[in-house]
């Protein structure tokens, strides 16, 4: 069997998660992990060796871009799509300069995520 | 600004990257140039001028051409004829889309009648804030949150006329809550009886919720979380810049959001605080919503 795309979900919600658990089922992709704080992103990022990474934007611990930042300092060639229900410009603006493959305006629906994430590792191929 | 809420729709869809959406945005811009940069740019004022009338655009809510004929800047022909120049070049996103070449003109069409019909499945809160100060921000916030109901919960809520904090219904439910900030301040507070968080929990979770235990109240906070972040989507399409606080959810008794306002809910006449508050019941047949916002 073709081994699964190893994705890793942040977001405080596990709403979210769960939804984006169920959302991969019977897909090429796999959540290996669902995180709902910020600060244990790094700590076990090289533990969990994702291929791709969905990141909430609004966080209680933890702002999602300068995690996103800190993402791509730890790991430059993480490729990192950033979710949240703020879709401004600005927002969207802000992450893709910080080097965020793609940006998720929630409420997405499940072929929104998965187009999402196939475009993110195609690019990244 | 706004991403655009067709944008939006699309980006939600995953039907164009968030990079597509931002490269038709920007040649939306470069297209839909203001009045008075052509009027700049076509050798009629000067930058100094524009100025002038950008600054007493701020002072009255009047047109900029109205504004340059007052000042002598311009006449009504060379106005005529910037507006006239300004529409035909006018580029909508879905045009913009076609023109870079993501869509062709037939997906476009179906994309934007889809879009057409999420939008025409809510009704507008009518003139329920008419008269009240922040009237326009308060029918935005209604609105959006009408719109989620009906496409995250499945339910037609209907707005009824807006009352004080004095005069809540609904005391034994859940105080879904969230903070917006930056150029303008609001909170925003559903109150959700027990019925309703079901019903959102179950459509947000495809399962049937029968136990409201933490994952049901936490759909909550996702709700509420969808809700405001599209609200200050819409209100940044006036030139708001807002960021949004983390979602909680408290029963009604030990809701921040209501303690902080006890003295409003337990009745103080006059209480200048009571302007700020706007409490609008959203009807359902059978479940009780409220809709607070603090601005």
């Amino acid at each position: 069997m073709e081994q699964k795309i190893k994705v890793l979900a942040v977001d405080d919600s596990r709403v979210s998660l769960l939804t984006i658990k169920r959302s991969l089922n019977d897909t090429e992709f796999e959540l290996v992990a669902g995180l709902s704080r910020g600060s244990e992103v790094l700590e076990r990022f090289d533990e969990i060796a994702p291929d791709l990474i969905l990141l909430d934007v609004v966080m209680p611990d933890m702002d999602g871009v300068t995690l996103l930042e800190r993402i791509r300092a730890h790991a430059p060639d993480a490729r990192v799509i950033m979710v949240s229900s703020l879709g401004t410009r600005e927002k969207i603006s802000e992450c893709l300069e910080k080097g965020a493959a793609n940006f998720l305006v929630k409420p997405y629906d499940k072929q929104g995520l998965i187009t999402a994430l196939r475009a993110a590792h195609a690019a990244g191929r | 600004m706004s991403a655009s809420f067709f944008g939006q729709h699309l980006l939600a869809r995953g039907l164009i990257t968030a990079r597509q959406l931002l490269e038709a945005m920007e040649l939306q811009e470069s297209n839909n140039l203001r009045l008075g940069l052509r009027a700049v740019e076509a050798g009629l004022m000067t930058p100094a001028q524009v100025s002038q009338v950008h600054l007493m655009q701020r002072k009255v809510d009047r047109q900029f051409g109205e504004l340059a004929i007052e000042c002598g800047f311009l006449d009504l022909k060379a106005v005529e004829s910037l507006l006239s120049k300004q529409r035909a070049d006018h580029l909508l996103l879905s045009q913009a889309l076609v023109r870079m070449g993501v869509f062709d003109e037939a997906a476009i069409a179906g994309h934007l009648e889809a879009y057409a019909q999420s939008r025409s499945a809510v009704p507008a809160p009518a003139t329920i804030y008419q008269g009240l100060p922040n009237a326009e921000i308060l029918s935005v916030i209604t609105e959006v949150t009408l719109k989620m109901f009906a496409r995250l919960a499945h339910s037609n809520l209907r707005p009824g006329p807006c009352h004080g904090a004095a005069d809540l219904v609904s005391r034994d439910c859940y105080a879904a809550e969230q903070t917006l900030s930056g150029s303008l301040d609001v909170v925003i507070c559903l109150n959700l009886s027990h019925g309703m968080v079901r019903r959102v929990a179950s459509k947000m979770l495809e399962t049937e919720i029968e136990e409201l235990d933490a994952d049901a109240i936490e759909c909550c906070g996702e709700f509420i979380n969808v809700v405001s972040g599209s609200i200050a989507g819409h209100l940044s399409t006036s030139g708001h810049q807002i960021e949004l606080a983390p979602p909680e959810v408290h029963l009604f008794d030990s809701s921040p959001f209501w303690r902080e306002r006890r003295r409003i809910t337990e009745g103080a006449p006059g209480d200048p605080a009571l302007g700020r508050l706007t409490v609008t019941p959203l009807r359902h047949p059978l479940e009780i919503v409220e809709l607070c916002a603090a601005l």
